[in-house]
Parts: structure tokens; sequence; C-alpha cells
């Protein structure tokens, strides 16, 4: 048995740094840290525990062969992972329905859109902004929630929910915006 | 496009869901338009907010070491957990008659209205996957890997069945899909994963799932056999 360092000494940055070393205890503390709530997310998109282990082990591997792909001046890891295992649920649950590239789209673009490095909601904020969000977006009439949550959670475009709901494509967009409203007060509400 | 006509399109950008072309046009407009792009950023805690939908979400024990034994040298990937069988109280049979089934992760080319089927399907899908009273039947898997399970509406009318760790089959071969009552196997399908091995198949026969016994996947020639005839992948008791 060799001894172990105890890796959770160190920031998410540095983890970061020691994985470029090939460290897999690194690997282990990110993943004892962040994984659950990457695996929440996958888990609430995909149904399927099994399915949803391996989006997110496909996504922690990722980051494994290529850790310059989490730039820490662009946010922290936590959010980071979050937002690759949504995009990697997204493709599984697009590529699940048979759906071709050409129809894919990528939240990935956001991120290359230029970043201030600010955020003014910092980690300690984080759950308590999700549980609004997640109470405000229970609350909103079933109609509106349903747009959020067939694009979000399940990777459909608004014309496609147009032609599932049967709803013009432009009343698709009302009901979001409608919500978006909402949701984003919920967010503000800080107090 | 203009600012008003961007605002009022970043709702769905934010949530992924413009269709390209408008997607295209909002991120010219946002690459020229700054104030555009600050109102873009104050949305983006509100898309890392939701991605906190389960207010206390755990990992499944094992997970790291699962992960970890995925790292090597060989590239390894990691041995599947065993499928368990549920086994219910036996339920009388009923005549079985024309299936209906649409077969997900079934090829890339397709034309719209088959696009729009499938959309269809994936709602009933998602809608009968959201209910926390669908029942899990999980299914014996015969190659190593495989595994299936068997999501099964409250009313035993439909379910979902979903597939994983199915190897890839030799020109010539096909899976096919089978649901077992005291007269015989019913052939539901043929069909193929994806590359992953991955596959969802709705299930909606015309007197419920409770007419079966069994639903089976083997491995048979190329356009499916009358009855089965190859070798068991996946089996499941739905009784
Ligand atoms: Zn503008």
């Amino acid at each position: 048995m060799r001894s172990r360092i105890n890796y959770a000494q160190y920031g998410d940055e540095d983890l970061a740094r020691l994985l470029v070393l090939g460290e897999t205890g690194a690997l282990e503390e990110i993943s004892a840290r962040h994984a659950g709530a990457s695996y929440g997310l996958a888990l609430h998109m995909l149904r399927d525990p099994g399915w949803a282990e391996e989006v997110v082990q496909d996504v922690l591997l990722r980051l494994w062969r290529k850790p310059d792909m989490f730039d820490p001046a662009r946010g922290d890891l936590h959010r980071w992972l979050l937002r690759i295992t949504h995009n990697a649920a997204i493709d599984a649950l697009r590529s699940r329905r048979g759906t071709s590239r050409a129809l894919e789209i990528g939240a990935y673009e956001l991120d290359t859109l230029p970043w201030d490095g600010q955020d003014p909601f910092e980690g300690a904020w984080e759950h308590s902004r999700a549980e609004r969000v997640r109470r405000a977006l229970a609350e909103l009439p079933s109609e509106q929630r349903e747009v959020v949550e067939l694009a979000y959670y399940r990777g459909m475009s608004q014309s496609e929910i147009a032609a599932l709901t049967g709803q013009p494509l432009s009343t698709v967009k009302t009901r979001t915006r409608l919500a978006f409203k909402k949701l984003r007060s919920a967010l503000e509400d800080e107090l | 496009m203009n600012c008003e006509q961007a605002r009022e399109e970043m709702p769905g950008l934010v949530l992924g869901a413009l269709d390209s072309d408008q997607r295209g046009l909002v991120l010219e407009h946002l690459r020229g338009c700054e104030a555009c792009a600050r109102e873009l950023r104050s949305l983006l805690p509100l898309r890392d907010a939701l991605n906190h939908p389960d207010p206390s979400p755990r990992l499944p024990n094992g997970f790291t070491e699962r992960l970890v034994g995925r790292i090597g040298p060989a590239g390894h990937r990691p041995r599947r957990r065993a499928s368990e069988v549920l086994v219910h109280a036996s339920r009388a049979l009923a005549a079985a008659a024309v299936l209906l089934i649409a077969l997900l992760g079934v090829g890339l080319h397709r034309t719209s209205s088959e696009l729009a089927r499938q959309v269809a399907y994936d709602a009933r899908m998602s809608a009968l996957m959201s209910r926390s009273d669908v029942v899990p039947v999980d299914m014996r898997g015969y190659r190593r890997g495989a595994r299936g399970r068997l999501y099964v509406s409250p009313d035993r009318r439909e379910g979902v069945l979903m597939l994983g760790g199915l190897p890839g089959l030799p020109d010539g071969k096909t899976y096919q899909l089978w649901l077992v009552s005291r007269e015989g196997a019913k052939s539901v399908g043929t069909f193929t994963p994806l590359p992953g091995g991955s596959a969802r198949l709705y299930l909606r026969p015309p007197h419920g799932l409770d007419a079966y016994e069994r639903i089976d996947i083997t491995i048979e020639p190329d356009g499916g056999s009358p009855r089965p005839t190859g070798k068991w992948v996946l089996a499941g008791r739905l009784t």
C-alpha cells in the first residue's frame, strides 16, 4: 500500500492542475465533491440510474483526459461540470431519439461568448438560489413549466415542442418568455 | 435582427431550444451588441440554477471506484452491474393482437413525419417515465454487459424498455424483441441499437402488458424470425 495524499486539502483549481499530472486521487476528490450534483441532473434528465452514471462518468473521464477543457478563469468547476453534464445528457437523449446531428441545438455556443469573469452569485448562495428556482418552476402554470422542461431537460427545440403540443411556435415562445420572467425574479429575489 | 428581437429569443437560447437558423441570427447579433451580450450573461445564473433539479442528489454506491476503474493504460471499460429480475404474482393471460411499437435509437436518417412521430413517442415516454408510480422490471442479461429495464405504467397498458450494453452484431444478424404468452412468442420487431449499444423502445400492446408473461430479446437472422431461434440476450418476467 502506498501512502495517500490527502486531496481534501486542495481547492478545485489545484485539483484540476493535479489532473494534468495524472493523479487519480485528484479525480477521486473531484468526483466525491461534485459528481453527486451532476448525477442528480443527469438522472433527472435521463431517468435511468445506469444511463445517468455512464454519462457522468464519461464527463469526468473527458476532464481526466483533457484537463485543459476546464478554464478556472471562466467560472468554477462545480458549475462547469454541471454545464458539461447537461450538454452530455442532451446529446444522449437526442442520439437515443435518433435525431440527426443537423437538428442539434447546442447550448455550447453560449460558453464561447465573451465572459467577463464576474459572477454576482457565489457558491454559498447557489443552493438557496437553486431551491427558489425549483419552487418557482413547480409553481408555474403547467403549460409554462412544460415548455421549460421539454426544452431544458428533454432537449427539444421550440419547434419540436410546438409540433408535440399542437401549439403555434409563437405560443411556445411566449410561454417560455413568461416562464423566464418568473424564474428570473425568483432567482433575483435574494432576500 | 435588432435588439428587441434578440431579447425575445434569449430565453430560448439559454434553454438551448432555438432552431439552428434562429440561433445563428441571435448569436450574430450578440457578437456585435454588448448590451444584449450583457443581458444574456445575466441569465446564465438561471441556467446554473436549473442544473440543480434534485434538492439532495447522491452518488450511487461505488460510483468513484467504477470511475477510477475505467482509467488505465488499456482504457478498460468497467463491468456493469448484473441485472436483477423482479418476480411478481402470476396474472391471467389474454389473447394477443397486433402490437404497436415505436423503435427508437434506430437508424439516423428519418423523414420529418417520422421525426414528429418519434418526438410524440418520446413525449409519451417522458410522461410515463416522470411518473413516480411507474413499475421498473429489470431484465436478466445473458450476454456480458447487456442490461435492460422495462418501466411499466401503473395500468400496465404501456411500457418503456431501456437497453444498454448490447454488442454490435455481425452482418446478417439483428436483435429481435418478443412478447411471450402461453400461446407462444409474438414478434414485436427487430431493431439495431445505437453505436454505443443502447436503445429505447416504447411498447403499447393492444391488450396491455398483462397479456404476456415475459419479454425476450434474441439475436436472429436479418429481417427477423417468425419465432425465436437464436440466443437469448435479455429476458424479463412481466407477471
Ligand atoms: Zn442588442
